[in-house]
Formats: C-alpha cells, structure tokens, sequence
C-alpha cells in the first residue's frame, strides 16, 4: 500500500505540486494513521499534508480523483493480493464521499454492489477478470513509464503479446471453421477480446494523461522561458501569465528576507541615558536606534506600439507579480503621450487591466519625443538619487523626435536608469532605430529577447536596490 | 467504520456542543494533529472561524489557550521571552552592599574578578526570565493550545523563528540552555494569506483551508450561534449571503458577518426577510459603501429567489 502512496506523491510532483521528503513522511503517517478503507477520511487527512497552497489544493483534487480511480480497479479484482481487501461494501459505505470519489463507483467496482440479475453479475464477474488481466499485463509491461503519446502504439503492442493475443487469434480463426458450438465460441472469444482491447486502450489514455500532461507542460516551460516573445504563437501567450507568477514567485522569493531587515539597530546611549537621568542613570529604559530604510521608487514606462507590446505586457506582469517585493512601482505607457496606468492593477485583476489598458492606450505607431517629454513632466518631482526608472522600448522611433533631453535629464537624476529592448542586439541601431543614441542617456541598455533574460535583469536589479 | 472514523465522528460532535460546527476537514485535520503532534496552519478568507477553532478547540480539551497576536515589528522579546530587567537593575542596587562584603577581602583586580566568577550567572536564570506566550505554552506542564493567530502579518524573520518551536517544540535560550515542553502543545496558525509564507514553515505544519461553508453547513452555524432565530429566517437569510457572496465585491461577507446579521434581524423582530428590512440592515452585512451601492439595485431579484 505504501508503494501505491509513493506512486500517487510522485504523481503530484508530475503535476507541479512540490512534495519534500518530510512531507512524504507525514503522508504515510497520516496514512497509517486513518488506514486506507475509508477514501473520505484520506482525501482530507492527505490534503492537509501533501496540498498547502490554492493551485496545489485543485492539483491534488485532479490527481487524487484520477490516480484513485484507477487503482481502485488494481485492488478490486486482484483479489490473490495479501495485503488483504476491505469488504465490497466499504466504499459505498462513505456517507459523504468526496468531491473526488464521484467516478469510483462507477468504474471498476460497479459489479460488486449487488446482483440484480445472475446473468448480468456474471457478466460483470467476467469483466472483472478481464481487467485483472489487463493490469496485470500493464504491471508486466511497466505502463507507469509511458510518456509521451507516441509510445501508446508500442505500449499496446507490449500488453496485448503479454496478454497472449496472438495464441487467442490463432484459436478464434480455427474456431470459426468449426461446428456450430465452436463457431459461437469464437465469436464470444472475439468479443472477449475486443472488449479487452478497449480496456487496454483506456488503461493507456489514463496513463498518458497521468503523466504525459505533466511531461509535457515541463518541456513547454522551459522552452517558453528560451524562446523568444515576439515568437512565440498566441497559444502559448495564454499560458504565459502563469509562468511568468512562478518565476516572480522564485525570485521575490529569493529577494524578501533582505528587504525585511530588522528595523532595530545599535542602543542609543545618548537617548538612554537622558530619559534615565531621573533613575539616577540606571539604564531601566532603553533605546535603541530606528534604522531606516530608503524606500526606491520604481518608475516603468513601457511602449505599446505593435511591435513591442507583448513585451511590454509581459514586463508589467512581471512587475506586478513582483508587487510583494517591489511595493512602490509606477507603471506608465504609451504610443503618443504617456499614461500613468497604476490604478488599473490596484482596481482590477492583472489580466483585465493589461485588456484594459491594451484597449484604452495601444493604439497607433510610437513617438519617442511625445512620449518621453510627457513621462518626464510626469514624475521629474519625484525622481531622485533613489529612483529607479525603467524604459521598455526598441527605440524605434519611425524618423520622429528622439525626445532624448528629457531622457538625460531623467538619467541625471534618478539613481539608475535602465533600457530594456527587446530586439536583439545584432539589429540594434540599423534602420530608424535610435538606441545608439539612447545608449549615451541610459545607464544600461540590455537586451531581454526572452524571459529567462528578463528573470536575470530583475534578478540583478533587486540586487542592485536592497 | 475505522476507529479513526469513530474518533473524528466524535470529535465534531464534542466540537458542536462547544458551539463550533465543523466540516469533516477540519476535523480530519484536527484529529490528525493531535495524533502526529503537528501544529496546524489555517488559511482561509477573513471571518470564516479560523480564530474560533482554536478557542473551542482549548475548550473542548479543557486546556488554556495562549495566544499571540501578530503584527509587523513583533520580535522574540515580545513573542518568545524577555529578561526582567528593571528587575536585574533593582537587584543589582539592592545587593551593591553584599558586593562590597563579598569582594572586601581582595585587594588586586584580578583576585576581585575571580571571586566574582566563583558565582554563576544568576542574573541570568529562570527567576529573571519573563516568558511571552510562546514560552509559556511550552512551559504548561498538562498541554496547552497555543494561537498563532495571522501569522502573515508577522516579519519574515519570525517565521524562522517559530521554526524551531514547531518542529520539535523545544526553545533555545542562550544563557540557560534549550527548554523543552514536557507535553507538546497543540499549536494553530491562522494566516489570511496577505502574503505568501516560506515552505519551511509550511512544511513543518498541517495544512487546513477554511472556505467559505455550503449553505447546509452555515445554517447549522447559524442555528448553534443565534439559536432563538426561526427556521425560515434563517434559510432565508443564509440562502441571500450565498446569493451575495457570488457578487463581485470588495469584502464578501463572511460567516461572522452572518450571524451578526442573524443577531440584527433578531432584534429588529424580523420573521422573515423583505425589502425594506434587508435595506436597513444591509451595512451589517457589507463593510464597503460601493459593496451595498453594488447590491441595492438587486436587492429585489436576490430577495425574489431567496424566498422561491
């Protein structure tokens, strides 16, 4: 049974739900604690140990539905197995089954309830066997390995030789050229072996989905991390914005403990002994020195003109994700003129406020002049030796004003300013580009032509601010 | 029927004759607590009785209850354990003269110190130590129930510091040593979730989430709660705070809202809900003007399938 533990624990990490080995721990001792028979009982007890935040919660509910289902069917009808069964009626039995425990009736163990009429309990008894030998064959064949979709030809290759498919067509075909008796024989073989056949093929579609699924989103991560924005299809954008709050997650993560340093510093002797004077300087009071911490701002301006506004989408997102970490960002866009669109995050969740402001703002070529003398009117009273601003555009201005004055004189005042362009470097100052030229009123000009490169521009950039 | 099934069948109903309806959850959770000795870590939105259970748990088991408020800026001196010092101050002037006796037959420096060393740090011992909640939940010698309650509001830093305490409910002190609870107590961490806590603290508990309840269950909450409410007013009431909670809002409202609003209408008399009424007392059940702004409009529709 505990094998069957540590196979579904290992299902969840496939499915993105971090397991350690303490927890692991607990599960078993929550395990052997409430016993098995009862499937309420363990779906609750389990969650509390394996599931711990809200993804993970609904991770855990797919799973155990899915995985429990199955191996219900692995424990019904394997009945030469020691480990010793509960009643046919004990699952039945939960008088408030779990959200999850829905289907198990339904599948492998609908024949044991009751027999409401002998031919079809052995009917039901006949399919029981059939599936025993299925996932005995699937035990045999070691399903649990399959991966990816294009295996499941040879999968139920393997299953069907293991099940002794080929001897059983060699009978079927010399049974039809029998008598009657044999021919119906073979028909009722045949049928067998269709139905088994199905069965295999479910097994597989279960298995594919426990584990492919969860291969598969891995593979897409990391290549969604590699690739470039601008090339990926829309498919993956929509997955992008859950991506994008695990890497926040990891790196606000990395970078909290420093930002919550202790407020407390050194004693204040001074203060300590002057409100002690009346104890005759006996320090019964003490004082201590309020460190306090320089707060930066964060000013980002990002650029929604075709050609870069996903980049720009995906920069706020990162940005926002990153709220725990970085409370006191501005964000502002533009095309033209420059907006501030910080309210919308505060008033709506990210993704309607970036529809939002995509709708309100995103429209036409941009015009670096207008956009960067306006942002500068904007906050030139607040930037200071504390301020960080960051500039999210290709600099390609289509031949316009480079409004690179009110650049400088940002960059003169702010603490960093930093250019993100998403172009790759090799492209940089060819055709309108004016980078060059923004280079020289920017402390830094990096390209992020992927989120991995985005991730370690932050990375960097919270560093540079504790 | 396991005897863990037993176990958790009573332990809800001993839980309701303290007032406190639980869902099979909680008492999976709690049960499983008790018996693997882990604190337990609540979450779930604000008012739905996370507080509550710990306080009907200590009841139930007939043990004090030690809470601890969290809140930014709260340390180990306030938390864990503090020295008396004002005390060591006094005690200090008190004896200066028994010093003068003690070192009066050395005349060097060096043999002053060494006779001073000869006595132990008694300023520093068990009499001079001030013990906070933490610190005292360890040290009830029968058990205890200790609250952590919003742990979320709590620095980083402390959480490092509860980790110690909840894995092996023991207490470094550095001048005395490591105290250790005789019986562990039973430890309940709530969190509203402002923030995201490490995985080290998360490991190190069970993990419980406290949604808001179906509608069967909050009627019987309402029941237990505000018993002199009529039957009708209650499935009434309960089915428009369903209603209403589906409502984007600001604030939706929570279980204690609920009964807060079951203790108003009782007063006002009420036998069952109407426009007016609801109207009136609508600020008890919504704390957000643009939340009651939000719902005026549809009072009539919500009252409509609420009475169907």
């Amino acid at each position: 049974m505990e094998d069957t533990l540590l196979q579904f624990i290992r299902h969840l990490r496939h499915h993105g739900v971090s397991v350690s080995t303490a927890e692991t721990l607990d599960a078993m001792q929550v395990a052997a604690t409430l016993g098995y028979s009862d499937k309420a009982l363990l779906y609750h007890g389990l969650s509390s140990c394996l599931a711990k935040t809200e993804e993970e919660r609904d991770q855990y509910q797919l799973c155990f539905q899915r995985f429990f289902e199955f191996s219900d069917a692995n424990k019904a009808t394997t009945s030469s197995d020691p480990a010793g069964e509960q009643p046919p009626g004990a699952e039945t039995e939960n008088a408030e089954p779990p959200p999850s425990g829905d289907g198990q009736g339904s599948g492998s163990g609908a024949g044991m309830g009751g027999a409401d009429s002998s031919a079809d309990a052995q009917a039901d008894s006949n399919q029981d066997q059939l599936r025993a030998e299925v996932i005995r064959a699937a035990a045999e064949e070691g399903l649990e390995n399959l991966r990816y979709s294009t295996q499941r030809g040879v999968y139920r290759r393997r299953m069907l030789d293991a099940l002794g498919d080929g001897a059983r067509q060699a009978e079927i075909r010399r049974l039809a050229e029998g008598d009657d008796a044999e021919q119906a024989r073979g028909q009722w073989l045949s049928r067998q072996r269709e139905l088994q056949i199905s069965m295999v093929k479910e097994m597989i579609d279960r298995q594919l989905l426990l584990n492919n699924n969860a291969e598969n989103r891995e593979i897409q991560e990391q290549l969604m991390r590699d690739s470039a924005i601008s090339a990926l299809d829309q498919y993956y954008l929509k997955k992008l914005p859950q991506l994008i709050r695990k890497l926040a997650k990891k790196l606000a993560s990395r970078h909290r403990q420093r930002l919550h340093r202790a407020k407390r510093d050194k004693p204040d002797l001074g203060k300590t002994l002057r409100r002690n004077l009346a104890y005759g300087g006996i320090p019964f009071h003490r004082f201590w020195r309020q460190k306090k911490r320089e707060k930066s701002e964060i000013f980002i301006l990002c650029d929604l003109s075709g050609s870069v506004s996903t980049w720009s989408r995906v920069l706020m997102l990162f940005v926002q994700s990153l709220a725990d970490v970085l409370p006191n960002t501005r964000s502002f866009v533009f095309c033209g003129k420059s907006y501030e669109v910080s309210d919308y995050f505060k008033n709506y969740s990210d993704e309607e406020a970036l529809a939002k402001i995509q709708q309100q703002y995103g429209m036409g070529g941009s015009d670096y002049g207008l956009a960067l003398t306006s942002f500068r009117d904007q906050i030139i009273d607040r930037v200071n030796r504390r301020s960080c601003i960051i500039i999210l555009g290709d600099g390609r201005g289509n031949g316009g004003n480079t409004g690179i004055d009110a650049l400088r004189e940002l960059y003169q005042r702010a603490r960093i300013l930093l250019w993100f362009n998403p172009e790759p470097q090799s492209r940089w100052n060819t055709g309108d580009s004016e980078i060059r030229r923004y280079q020289s009123a920017a402390h830094y000009v990096a390209e992020c032509g992927s989120l991995r490169k985005l991730e370690h521009l932050l990375d960097d950039l919270l560093n540079l601010l504790r | 029927m396991t005897t863990a099934r037993q176990n958790i069948d009573a332990l809800i109903a001993k839980l309701a004759t303290q007032g406190y309806i639980a869902s099979e959850t909680i008492a999976t959770t709690l049960y499983l607590a008790s018996q693997l000795q882990r604190p337990i870590l609540i979450e779930g939105p604000p008012g739905v009785g996370k507080t509550e259970l710990a306080n009907a748990t200590a009841a139930m088991l007939e043990q004090p209850l030690f809470r601890l408020q969290c809140y930014e800026g709260l340390d180990e001196s306030k938390a864990l354990y503090d020295w008396k010092y004002s005390k060591q101050l006094l005690y200090v002037q008190v004896l200066k003269e028994q010093l003068q006796e003690v070192l009066g037959g050395s005349n060097t420096l060096a043999g002053a110190v060494d006779k001073l060393h000869q006595f132990d740090d008694i300023f520093y011992s068990e009499h001079f130590l001030e013990p906070r909640p933490l610190l005292k939940a360890l040290q009830n010698d029968d058990g205890a129930v200790l609250l952590i309650d919003e742990i979320d509001k709590a620095d980083y830093e402390f959480e490092s510091l509860l980790l110690e305490i909840l894995a092996d409910f023991k207490v470094s002190i550095p001048e005395i040593g490591r105290i250790a609870a005789k019986t562990p107590p039973l430890v309940i961490l709530t969190s509203n979730n402002t923030r995201d806590l490490s995985d080290a603290l998360k490991r190190r508990c069970l993990h419980l989430y406290i949604p808001f309840p179906e509608s069967k269950l909050e009627a019987k909450i309402v029941q237990s709660r505000v018993p002199e409410v009529s039957e009708q007013l209650r499935d009434q009431l309960v089915a428009f705070v369903h209603a209403v909670r589906d409502f984007d809002l600001k604030k939706q409202p929570a279980i204690s809202e609920t009964i807060d609003w079951a203790r108003s209408l009782l007063l006002l008399h009420a036998n069952s809900l109407d426009r007016n009424l609801v109207e009136d007392s609508l600020n008890v059940l919504l704390k957000y003007e643009e939340d009651i702004e939000l719902i005026r409009p549809e009072l009539q529709s919500l009252l409509k399938n609420t009475r169907g």
